[in-house]
Protein backbone atom coordinates (compact mmCIF):
# COMPACT_ATOMS: atom_id res chain seq x y z
CA UNK A 1 0.00 0.00 0.00
CA UNK A 2 2.41 2.51 0.77
CA UNK A 3 5.09 4.32 -1.46
CA UNK A 4 8.87 4.74 -0.25
CA UNK A 5 9.05 7.72 1.97
CA UNK A 6 11.68 9.62 -0.19
CA UNK A 7 9.54 9.17 -3.12
CA UNK A 8 9.08 12.76 -4.16
CA UNK A 9 6.76 12.99 -7.35
CA UNK A 10 3.76 11.02 -5.51
CA UNK A 11 4.05 13.19 -2.37
CA UNK A 12 0.60 14.95 -3.67
CA UNK A 13 -0.96 11.62 -4.25
CA UNK A 14 0.50 10.40 -0.99
CA UNK A 15 -1.26 13.40 0.61
CA UNK A 16 -4.61 12.82 -0.95
CA UNK A 17 -4.45 9.52 -0.17
CA UNK A 18 -3.57 10.23 3.09
CA UNK A 19 -6.82 11.94 3.55
CA UNK A 20 -8.51 9.01 2.73
CA UNK A 21 -6.31 6.53 4.80
CA UNK A 22 -7.50 9.17 7.55
CA UNK A 23 -10.48 8.98 6.76
CA UNK A 24 -10.73 5.23 6.54
CA UNK A 25 -9.21 4.95 9.87
CA UNK A 26 -11.28 7.18 11.53
CA UNK A 27 -14.44 5.42 10.06
CA UNK A 28 -13.02 1.73 10.69
CA UNK A 29 -12.12 2.49 14.63
CA UNK A 30 -15.10 4.43 15.06
CA UNK A 31 -17.36 1.32 13.22
CA UNK A 32 -14.84 -1.14 15.32
CA UNK A 33 -15.82 1.08 18.54
CA UNK A 34 -19.62 0.79 17.82
CA UNK A 35 -18.89 -2.98 17.19
CA UNK A 36 -16.99 -3.78 20.15
CA UNK A 37 -18.88 -1.67 22.45
CA UNK A 38 -22.49 -3.62 21.10
CA UNK A 39 -20.47 -6.87 22.20
CA UNK A 40 -19.66 -5.86 25.45
CA UNK A 41 -23.02 -4.33 25.76
CA UNK A 42 -24.62 -7.88 24.78
CA UNK A 43 -22.58 -9.75 26.99
CA UNK A 44 -23.24 -7.54 29.93
CA UNK A 45 -26.80 -7.86 29.12
CA UNK A 46 -26.31 -11.68 29.13
CA UNK A 47 -24.15 -11.33 32.27
CA UNK A 48 -26.52 -9.51 33.96
CA UNK A 49 -29.58 -11.56 33.02
CA UNK A 50 -27.89 -14.66 33.37
CA UNK A 51 -26.92 -13.40 36.85
CA UNK A 52 -30.88 -13.36 37.58
CA UNK A 53 -31.85 -16.52 36.36
CA UNK A 54 -29.29 -18.46 38.57
CA UNK A 55 -29.81 -16.64 41.74
CA UNK A 56 -33.74 -17.56 40.88
CA UNK A 57 -32.84 -20.95 40.15
CA UNK A 58 -30.32 -21.22 43.56
CA UNK A 59 -32.78 -19.27 45.83
CA UNK A 60 -35.44 -21.83 44.87
CA UNK A 61 -32.79 -25.08 44.96
CA UNK A 62 -31.59 -23.53 48.48
CA UNK A 63 -34.84 -23.00 49.76
CA UNK A 64 -36.42 -26.08 48.84
CA UNK A 65 -33.19 -27.64 50.69
CA UNK A 66 -34.02 -25.51 53.84
CA UNK A 67 -37.95 -27.14 53.67
CA UNK A 68 -36.78 -30.30 53.38
CA UNK A 69 -34.76 -30.42 56.55
CA UNK A 70 -36.79 -28.11 58.40
CA UNK A 71 -39.47 -30.75 57.59
CA UNK A 72 -37.44 -33.70 58.26
CA UNK A 73 -36.60 -31.92 61.85
CA UNK A 74 -39.86 -31.74 62.52
CA UNK A 75 -40.82 -35.24 61.70
CA UNK A 76 -37.95 -36.31 63.84
CA UNK A 77 -39.51 -34.08 66.56
CA UNK A 78 -42.50 -35.25 66.55
CA UNK A 79 -41.07 -39.06 66.54
CA UNK A 80 -39.22 -37.68 69.59
CA UNK A 81 -42.53 -36.96 71.40
CA UNK A 82 -44.04 -40.66 70.81
CA UNK A 83 -43.92 -42.90 73.50
CA UNK A 84 -41.81 -40.18 75.21
CA UNK A 85 -42.60 -40.46 79.19
CA UNK A 86 -43.98 -36.87 80.65
CA UNK A 87 -41.08 -37.09 83.39
CA UNK A 88 -37.90 -37.77 81.11
CA UNK A 89 -35.74 -35.03 79.85
CA UNK A 90 -36.00 -33.07 76.72
CA UNK A 91 -36.22 -34.73 73.47
CA UNK A 92 -32.65 -33.10 71.47
CA UNK A 93 -32.78 -33.30 67.71
CA UNK A 94 -30.26 -31.19 66.03
CA UNK A 95 -30.54 -31.42 62.20
CA UNK A 96 -27.30 -29.08 60.14
CA UNK A 97 -27.92 -28.01 56.91
CA UNK A 98 -24.76 -26.83 54.71
CA UNK A 99 -26.14 -24.20 52.57
CA UNK A 100 -24.27 -22.27 50.15
CA UNK A 101 -22.84 -18.60 51.87
CA UNK A 102 -23.15 -17.14 48.76
CA UNK A 103 -25.46 -17.19 45.66
CA UNK A 104 -23.87 -16.40 42.80
CA UNK A 105 -21.43 -14.36 44.22
CA UNK A 106 -24.14 -12.70 46.25
CA UNK A 107 -24.97 -12.78 49.76
CA UNK A 108 -28.35 -13.72 51.16
CA UNK A 109 -30.80 -14.00 53.70
CA UNK A 110 -33.13 -16.88 54.79
CA UNK A 111 -36.31 -16.06 56.89
CA UNK A 112 -38.64 -18.65 58.35
CA UNK A 113 -41.76 -18.60 59.56
CA UNK A 114 -44.57 -20.85 60.73
CA UNK A 115 -45.65 -20.95 57.21
CA UNK A 116 -42.67 -20.38 54.86
CA UNK A 117 -39.45 -20.13 54.23
CA UNK A 118 -38.34 -16.94 52.48
CA UNK A 119 -34.83 -16.19 50.82
CA UNK A 120 -33.72 -12.94 49.52
CA UNK A 121 -31.18 -11.62 47.54
CA UNK A 122 -30.62 -7.69 47.56
CA UNK A 123 -28.49 -7.31 44.39
CA UNK A 124 -30.12 -8.48 42.07
CA UNK A 125 -33.49 -8.35 43.98
CA UNK A 126 -34.89 -11.35 43.94
CA UNK A 127 -37.42 -13.35 46.66
CA UNK A 128 -38.26 -16.78 46.65
CA UNK A 129 -40.77 -17.75 49.22
CA UNK A 130 -41.15 -22.02 49.84
CA UNK A 131 -44.00 -23.19 51.53
CA UNK A 132 -43.89 -25.74 54.51
CA UNK A 133 -45.79 -28.16 56.16
CA UNK A 134 -44.19 -28.97 59.06
CA UNK A 135 -46.29 -29.72 61.72
CA UNK A 136 -45.05 -28.03 64.68
CA UNK A 137 -45.03 -24.19 65.54
CA UNK A 138 -41.70 -22.80 63.93
CA UNK A 139 -40.12 -19.41 65.91
CA UNK A 140 -40.05 -16.47 63.05
CA UNK A 141 -36.18 -15.56 63.06
CA UNK A 142 -33.98 -14.28 59.75
CA UNK A 143 -31.02 -15.44 59.85
CA UNK A 144 -27.68 -14.89 56.99
CA UNK A 145 -27.37 -17.72 54.38
CA UNK A 146 -24.82 -20.29 54.82
CA UNK A 147 -24.98 -23.45 57.16
CA UNK A 148 -27.54 -23.40 59.49
CA UNK A 149 -28.33 -25.39 62.25
CA UNK A 150 -32.90 -26.72 62.55
CA UNK A 151 -32.65 -27.26 66.65
CA UNK A 152 -36.21 -28.66 68.50
CA UNK A 153 -37.06 -26.50 71.90
CA UNK A 154 -38.76 -29.83 73.69
CA UNK A 155 -39.66 -27.74 75.96
CA UNK A 156 -41.30 -25.00 74.08
CA UNK A 157 -42.60 -27.56 71.44
CA UNK A 158 -41.11 -25.37 68.27
CA UNK A 159 -38.63 -25.46 66.08
CA UNK A 160 -35.99 -22.89 65.58
CA UNK A 161 -32.98 -22.08 63.44
CA UNK A 162 -29.91 -20.50 63.88
CA UNK A 163 -26.56 -19.76 61.79
CA UNK A 164 -23.88 -22.15 62.82
CA UNK B 1 -12.02 -7.53 11.17
CA UNK B 2 -9.29 -8.20 9.00
CA UNK B 3 -8.47 -4.92 8.30
CA UNK B 4 -8.52 -3.92 12.29
CA UNK B 5 -6.28 -7.02 12.52
CA UNK B 6 -3.72 -5.86 10.46
CA UNK B 7 -3.52 -2.22 11.05
CA UNK B 8 -3.12 -3.89 14.98
CA UNK B 9 -0.15 -5.80 14.40
CA UNK B 10 1.18 -3.02 12.15
CA UNK B 11 1.17 -0.47 15.56
CA UNK B 12 2.66 -3.87 17.32
CA UNK B 13 5.80 -3.87 14.76
CA UNK B 14 6.09 0.51 15.34
CA UNK B 15 5.53 -0.43 19.02
CA UNK B 16 8.99 -2.80 18.81
CA UNK B 17 11.10 -0.49 17.27
CA UNK B 18 10.90 -1.15 13.84
CA UNK B 19 12.68 0.32 10.83
CA UNK B 20 10.28 3.68 11.45
CA UNK B 21 12.13 6.34 13.61
CA UNK B 22 10.56 8.96 16.04
CA UNK B 23 9.94 11.91 14.55
CA UNK B 24 9.23 10.63 10.77
CA UNK B 25 6.08 11.47 9.06
CA UNK B 26 4.41 8.20 9.93
CA UNK B 27 4.21 9.43 13.49
CA UNK B 28 0.78 10.52 13.38
CA UNK B 29 -0.29 6.86 11.76
CA UNK B 30 2.02 5.11 14.44
CA UNK B 31 -0.12 6.68 17.37
CA UNK B 32 -3.39 6.13 15.77
CA UNK B 33 -2.52 2.74 15.17
CA UNK B 34 -1.76 2.64 18.76
CA UNK B 35 -5.19 3.58 19.98
CA UNK B 36 -6.47 1.27 17.77
CA UNK B 37 -4.64 -1.67 19.57
CA UNK B 38 -5.47 -0.49 22.72
CA UNK B 39 -9.24 0.07 21.84
CA UNK B 40 -8.82 -3.78 20.45
CA UNK B 41 -7.22 -4.84 23.69
CA UNK B 42 -9.47 -3.25 26.04
CA UNK B 43 -12.29 -4.32 24.23
CA UNK B 44 -10.52 -7.84 24.13
CA UNK B 45 -10.48 -7.98 27.66
CA UNK B 46 -13.92 -6.75 28.83
CA UNK B 47 -15.33 -9.78 26.53
CA UNK B 48 -13.07 -12.20 27.85
CA UNK B 49 -13.81 -11.33 31.31
CA UNK B 50 -17.31 -11.35 30.84
CA UNK B 51 -17.47 -14.77 28.91
CA UNK B 52 -15.48 -16.12 31.88
CA UNK B 53 -18.58 -14.80 34.13
CA UNK B 54 -20.96 -15.97 32.20
CA UNK B 55 -19.10 -19.68 32.26
CA UNK B 56 -18.87 -19.50 36.24
CA UNK B 57 -22.67 -18.28 36.46
CA UNK B 58 -23.71 -20.90 33.89
CA UNK B 59 -21.71 -23.65 35.86
CA UNK B 60 -23.18 -22.29 38.74
CA UNK B 61 -26.43 -22.95 37.23
CA UNK B 62 -25.98 -26.14 36.14
CA UNK B 63 -25.00 -27.14 39.55
CA UNK B 64 -27.62 -26.34 41.25
CA UNK B 65 -30.14 -27.90 38.57
CA UNK B 66 -28.13 -31.17 38.69
CA UNK B 67 -28.47 -30.29 42.81
CA UNK B 68 -32.20 -29.64 42.52
CA UNK B 69 -32.97 -33.20 40.39
CA UNK B 70 -30.88 -35.58 42.30
CA UNK B 71 -33.35 -34.91 45.45
CA UNK B 72 -32.32 -34.05 48.62
CA UNK B 73 -31.84 -36.51 50.87
CA UNK B 74 -33.72 -36.68 53.81
CA UNK B 75 -32.05 -37.00 57.22
CA UNK B 76 -34.63 -38.20 59.26
CA UNK B 77 -35.31 -41.73 57.00
CA UNK B 78 -32.48 -43.80 58.95
CA UNK B 79 -32.78 -41.85 62.26
CA UNK B 80 -36.61 -43.39 62.50
CA UNK B 81 -35.23 -46.43 61.57
CA UNK B 82 -32.69 -47.49 63.92
CA UNK B 83 -35.43 -45.98 66.07
CA UNK B 84 -37.95 -48.56 65.39
CA UNK B 85 -35.10 -51.07 65.38
CA UNK B 86 -34.06 -50.15 68.95
CA UNK B 87 -38.04 -50.26 70.07
CA UNK B 88 -38.86 -53.66 68.24
CA UNK B 89 -35.60 -54.99 69.38
CA UNK B 90 -36.66 -53.82 73.10
CA UNK B 91 -39.99 -55.11 73.05
CA UNK B 92 -38.56 -58.42 71.51
CA UNK B 93 -35.94 -58.86 74.29
CA UNK B 94 -39.01 -57.51 76.84
CA UNK B 95 -41.42 -60.23 75.80
CA UNK B 96 -38.71 -62.99 75.36
CA UNK B 97 -37.49 -62.37 78.79
CA UNK B 98 -41.13 -63.02 79.87
CA UNK B 99 -41.78 -66.08 78.23
CA UNK B 100 -38.88 -67.89 79.96
CA UNK B 101 -40.49 -67.29 83.21
CA UNK B 102 -38.29 -66.32 84.86
CA UNK B 103 -38.38 -67.34 88.89
CA UNK B 104 -38.21 -63.55 89.94
CA UNK B 105 -38.89 -60.19 89.37
CA UNK B 106 -35.33 -58.84 89.78
CA UNK B 107 -33.73 -61.97 87.68
CA UNK B 108 -36.10 -60.80 85.31
CA UNK B 109 -35.25 -56.84 84.97
CA UNK B 110 -31.46 -57.81 84.89
CA UNK B 111 -32.12 -60.67 81.79
CA UNK B 112 -33.66 -57.53 80.13
CA UNK B 113 -31.11 -55.18 80.80
CA UNK B 114 -28.50 -57.47 79.54
CA UNK B 115 -30.40 -57.89 76.47
CA UNK B 116 -30.78 -54.05 75.85
CA UNK B 117 -27.22 -54.39 76.20
CA UNK B 118 -26.69 -56.70 73.53
CA UNK B 119 -29.42 -54.97 71.47
CA UNK B 120 -27.00 -51.51 71.95
CA UNK B 121 -23.79 -53.40 70.62
CA UNK B 122 -25.99 -54.77 67.99
CA UNK B 123 -27.34 -52.23 66.64
CA UNK B 124 -24.02 -49.80 66.77
CA UNK B 125 -22.24 -52.68 64.30
CA UNK B 126 -25.13 -52.17 61.95
CA UNK B 127 -25.41 -48.50 61.68
CA UNK B 128 -21.29 -47.84 62.21
CA UNK B 129 -21.11 -49.27 58.56
CA UNK B 130 -23.69 -46.35 57.13
CA UNK B 131 -21.61 -43.74 59.10
CA UNK B 132 -24.19 -43.27 62.28
CA UNK B 133 -23.87 -44.09 66.00
CA UNK B 134 -25.96 -44.83 67.93
CA UNK B 135 -26.65 -45.85 72.09
CA UNK B 136 -29.50 -47.56 73.33
CA UNK B 137 -29.30 -47.77 77.49
CA UNK B 138 -32.04 -48.44 79.95
CA UNK B 139 -31.86 -48.42 83.87
CA UNK B 140 -33.34 -51.20 85.42
CA UNK B 141 -34.90 -48.87 87.97
CA UNK B 142 -36.98 -47.72 85.35
CA UNK B 143 -38.59 -51.41 84.39
CA UNK B 144 -42.17 -51.50 85.35
CA UNK B 145 -43.03 -55.04 86.95
CA UNK B 146 -45.70 -56.60 86.19
CA UNK B 147 -47.30 -60.64 85.21
CA UNK B 148 -46.84 -62.71 82.46
CA UNK B 149 -50.36 -64.83 82.39
CA UNK B 150 -51.00 -67.76 80.21
CA UNK B 151 -53.27 -70.88 80.18
CA UNK B 152 -55.66 -73.18 78.80
CA UNK B 153 -59.12 -71.19 78.64
CA UNK B 154 -60.64 -74.76 80.78
CA UNK B 155 -57.78 -75.54 82.60
CA UNK B 156 -58.15 -73.18 85.18
CA UNK B 157 -57.57 -72.92 89.08
CA UNK B 158 -60.83 -72.72 89.65
CA UNK B 159 -62.31 -75.85 88.06
CA UNK B 160 -65.08 -74.11 86.73
CA UNK B 161 -66.18 -72.65 83.36
CA UNK B 162 -65.50 -68.89 84.75
CA UNK B 163 -61.92 -68.13 85.84
CA UNK B 164 -59.59 -64.87 86.67
CA UNK B 165 -57.28 -63.85 84.52
CA UNK B 166 -55.74 -61.40 86.44
CA UNK B 167 -57.31 -59.29 88.94
CA UNK B 168 -56.67 -55.55 89.75
CA UNK B 169 -54.54 -54.57 86.86
CA UNK B 170 -54.21 -51.33 85.79
CA UNK B 171 -52.46 -51.51 82.43
CA UNK B 172 -52.64 -54.62 79.37
CA UNK B 173 -50.90 -55.45 77.03
CA UNK B 174 -50.46 -58.48 74.06
CA UNK B 175 -53.84 -60.12 75.21
CA UNK B 176 -54.49 -62.81 72.64
CA UNK B 177 -57.29 -65.54 72.94
CA UNK B 178 -56.28 -67.93 70.63
CA UNK B 179 -59.55 -70.55 70.27
CA UNK B 180 -60.72 -73.89 67.73
CA UNK B 181 -63.79 -72.45 65.71
CA UNK B 182 -65.04 -75.62 66.11
CA UNK B 183 -65.52 -75.31 69.95
CA UNK B 184 -67.24 -71.64 69.58
CA UNK B 185 -71.14 -71.06 70.14
CA UNK B 186 -73.28 -71.36 67.76
CA UNK B 187 -75.41 -68.46 68.00
CA UNK B 188 -76.05 -64.36 67.32
CA UNK B 189 -76.00 -60.86 68.48
CA UNK B 190 -78.98 -61.36 70.73
CA UNK B 191 -78.14 -65.03 71.80
CA UNK B 192 -74.66 -64.19 72.92
CA UNK B 193 -75.02 -62.96 76.31
CA UNK B 194 -76.63 -66.52 77.06
CA UNK B 195 -74.09 -68.27 75.24
CA UNK B 196 -71.35 -67.49 74.12
CA UNK B 197 -67.83 -67.77 75.29
CA UNK B 198 -66.55 -63.75 76.91
CA UNK B 199 -63.90 -62.35 78.55
CA UNK B 200 -64.84 -59.82 81.09
CA UNK B 201 -63.65 -56.56 82.31
CA UNK B 202 -65.28 -55.73 85.59
CA UNK B 203 -63.89 -52.53 87.58
CA UNK B 204 -64.25 -51.23 91.05
CA UNK B 205 -67.10 -49.45 90.27
CA UNK B 206 -69.43 -52.61 88.73
CA UNK B 207 -68.59 -51.16 85.35
CA UNK B 208 -68.50 -54.42 82.78
CA UNK B 209 -67.11 -54.67 79.47
CA UNK B 210 -67.15 -57.94 77.89
CA UNK B 211 -65.98 -59.52 74.57
CA UNK B 212 -67.91 -62.10 73.43
CA UNK B 213 -66.65 -64.83 70.41
CA UNK B 214 -69.17 -66.79 68.88
CA UNK B 215 -69.80 -68.63 65.46
CA UNK B 216 -72.76 -66.85 63.74
CA UNK B 217 -75.46 -69.13 62.95
CA UNK B 218 -76.41 -67.60 59.97
CA UNK B 219 -73.19 -67.12 57.88
CA UNK B 220 -70.60 -69.48 60.09
CA UNK B 221 -68.59 -66.36 60.31
CA UNK B 222 -66.05 -66.03 63.45
CA UNK B 223 -67.67 -63.19 65.36
CA UNK B 224 -66.51 -60.71 68.12
CA UNK B 225 -69.03 -58.23 70.03
CA UNK B 226 -68.62 -56.07 72.30
CA UNK B 227 -71.44 -55.56 75.43
CA UNK B 228 -72.10 -53.00 78.25
CA UNK B 229 -72.71 -53.98 81.57
CA UNK B 230 -74.28 -57.19 80.72
CA UNK B 231 -76.49 -55.60 78.71
CA UNK B 232 -77.12 -57.08 74.71
CA UNK B 233 -73.87 -56.86 72.91
CA UNK B 234 -72.84 -55.20 69.89
CA UNK B 235 -70.55 -56.84 67.10
CA UNK B 236 -67.24 -55.31 66.44
CA UNK B 237 -66.31 -57.53 63.20
CA UNK B 238 -65.98 -60.90 61.69
CA UNK B 239 -63.97 -62.89 59.72
CA UNK B 240 -64.12 -65.98 57.97
CA UNK B 241 -63.49 -69.31 59.97
CA UNK B 242 -59.63 -70.42 60.37
CA UNK B 243 -57.84 -73.11 62.49
CA UNK B 244 -57.09 -71.79 64.90
CA UNK B 245 -58.32 -67.98 65.27
CA UNK B 246 -56.86 -65.56 67.11
CA UNK B 247 -58.69 -62.75 69.21
CA UNK B 248 -56.20 -59.71 69.69
CA UNK B 249 -57.75 -57.80 72.13
CA UNK B 250 -55.31 -55.09 72.69
CA UNK B 251 -53.92 -54.92 69.07
CA UNK B 252 -57.26 -54.86 67.46
CA UNK B 253 -57.65 -58.36 65.23
CA UNK B 254 -59.17 -60.92 64.58
CA UNK B 255 -57.52 -63.33 62.83
CA UNK B 256 -55.94 -61.99 59.65
CA UNK B 257 -58.50 -59.66 59.84
CA UNK B 258 -58.55 -56.07 61.63
CA UNK B 259 -61.06 -55.59 64.15
CA UNK B 260 -60.56 -51.93 65.28
CA UNK B 261 -61.60 -50.08 68.29
CA UNK B 262 -61.81 -53.78 69.74
CA UNK B 263 -59.77 -52.19 73.13
CA UNK B 264 -61.42 -48.75 73.12
CA UNK B 265 -65.05 -50.46 72.98
CA UNK B 266 -64.10 -52.89 75.87
CA UNK B 267 -61.57 -52.32 78.21
CA UNK B 268 -60.55 -49.00 77.35
CA UNK B 269 -64.00 -47.33 78.23
CA UNK B 270 -62.96 -48.27 82.29
CA UNK B 271 -61.89 -46.34 84.67
CA UNK B 272 -59.42 -47.32 86.98
CA UNK B 273 -57.96 -51.07 87.99
CA UNK B 274 -60.31 -53.58 86.93
CA UNK B 275 -60.20 -57.35 86.64
CA UNK B 276 -59.98 -59.28 83.88
CA UNK B 277 -62.21 -62.50 83.20
CA UNK B 278 -63.20 -65.34 81.29
CA UNK B 279 -66.29 -66.96 81.41
CA UNK B 280 -68.60 -69.36 79.84
CA UNK B 281 -65.12 -71.69 78.72
CA UNK B 282 -66.84 -74.43 77.81
CA UNK B 283 -67.67 -72.49 74.65
CA UNK B 284 -64.28 -72.03 73.65
CA UNK B 285 -61.13 -74.30 73.63
CA UNK B 286 -57.99 -72.85 73.44
CA UNK B 287 -55.13 -70.71 75.00
CA UNK B 288 -54.74 -67.66 76.67
CA UNK B 289 -52.21 -64.87 77.23
CA UNK B 290 -50.93 -61.66 78.23
CA UNK B 291 -49.19 -59.31 80.21
CA UNK B 292 -50.53 -57.15 82.94
CA UNK B 293 -49.32 -54.21 85.43
CA UNK B 294 -50.91 -54.61 88.50
CA UNK B 295 -52.53 -51.47 90.50
CA UNK B 296 -50.22 -52.34 93.28
CA UNK B 297 -47.75 -54.26 94.14
CA UNK B 298 -45.70 -56.07 91.74
CA UNK B 299 -47.49 -59.40 90.73
CA UNK B 300 -51.46 -60.01 89.29
CA UNK B 301 -53.12 -62.89 91.05
CA UNK B 302 -54.47 -65.06 88.57
CA UNK B 303 -56.60 -68.74 88.13
CA UNK B 304 -53.83 -69.36 85.78
CA UNK B 305 -50.30 -69.21 85.14
CA UNK B 306 -49.01 -65.93 86.60
CA UNK B 307 -45.22 -65.50 86.16
CA UNK B 308 -43.08 -62.28 87.20
CA UNK B 309 -42.63 -60.11 84.24
CA UNK B 310 -41.03 -57.05 82.88
CA UNK B 311 -44.48 -55.08 82.05
CA UNK B 312 -42.46 -52.11 80.10
CA UNK B 313 -38.75 -50.56 79.75
CA UNK B 314 -37.59 -46.84 79.39
CA UNK B 315 -34.69 -46.62 76.83
CA UNK B 316 -32.65 -44.01 76.24
CA UNK B 317 -31.93 -43.45 72.74
CA UNK B 318 -29.29 -41.48 70.53
CA UNK B 319 -28.42 -41.77 67.03
CA UNK B 320 -25.85 -38.82 65.68
CA UNK B 321 -24.38 -38.55 61.99
CA UNK B 322 -22.01 -35.81 61.01
CA UNK B 323 -25.24 -33.61 60.10
CA UNK B 324 -27.86 -34.96 62.74
CA UNK B 325 -27.73 -35.46 66.43
CA UNK B 326 -31.35 -37.43 67.58
CA UNK B 327 -31.35 -38.32 71.09
CA UNK B 328 -34.58 -38.91 73.31
CA UNK B 329 -36.28 -41.51 75.45
CA UNK B 330 -38.67 -44.06 75.08
CA UNK B 331 -41.30 -46.31 76.66
CA UNK B 332 -41.48 -49.58 75.57
CA UNK B 333 -44.43 -52.00 76.51
CA UNK B 334 -44.89 -54.06 73.09
CA UNK B 335 -48.58 -54.81 72.09
CA UNK B 336 -49.82 -52.11 74.42
CA UNK B 337 -53.16 -50.26 72.92
CA UNK B 338 -53.39 -46.43 72.83
CA UNK B 339 -56.17 -46.25 74.75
Amino acid sequence: MREPADSGGSRLRDDDRAVSVTVGYVLTLAIGAVLLSGIVIGIGGVVDSQTDRVVRGDLAVVGQTAVANLESADRLANASEVDRPDDADAPTVDVDVDLPDRIAGHPYRIAIDDDAVTLRVDSPDAITVIPHVATLPVESTSVRGGPIRIRYDGDAGRLEVTER
Amino acid sequence: MAAISSGSSDGDDSRGGGPRKRGSPSDDRRFRDADRGQLLLVAGLVVAVSLVALVVLLNASIYSENVATRGIEATDGEALEVRAAAVEGTGAVIDGTNRNRLADHDAAVTAVDDGITDLDASLARTYADRGGVTHVSTNTSSMERGSYVTGNLTANGTGGSNATLAADVSRTRGFVVEVDPDSLALTDESGATGNAFRVEFANDSAETRAVYVYEDNVDGNITVAVGENGGDPTVVCSASSVDPVAVDLTGGALGNERCPGLWAASAGELSGPYDVNIERTGAADGDAALTVLPDSGDSASSDHTATPAVYDARIEFSYRTAELRFETTVRVAPGEPDA
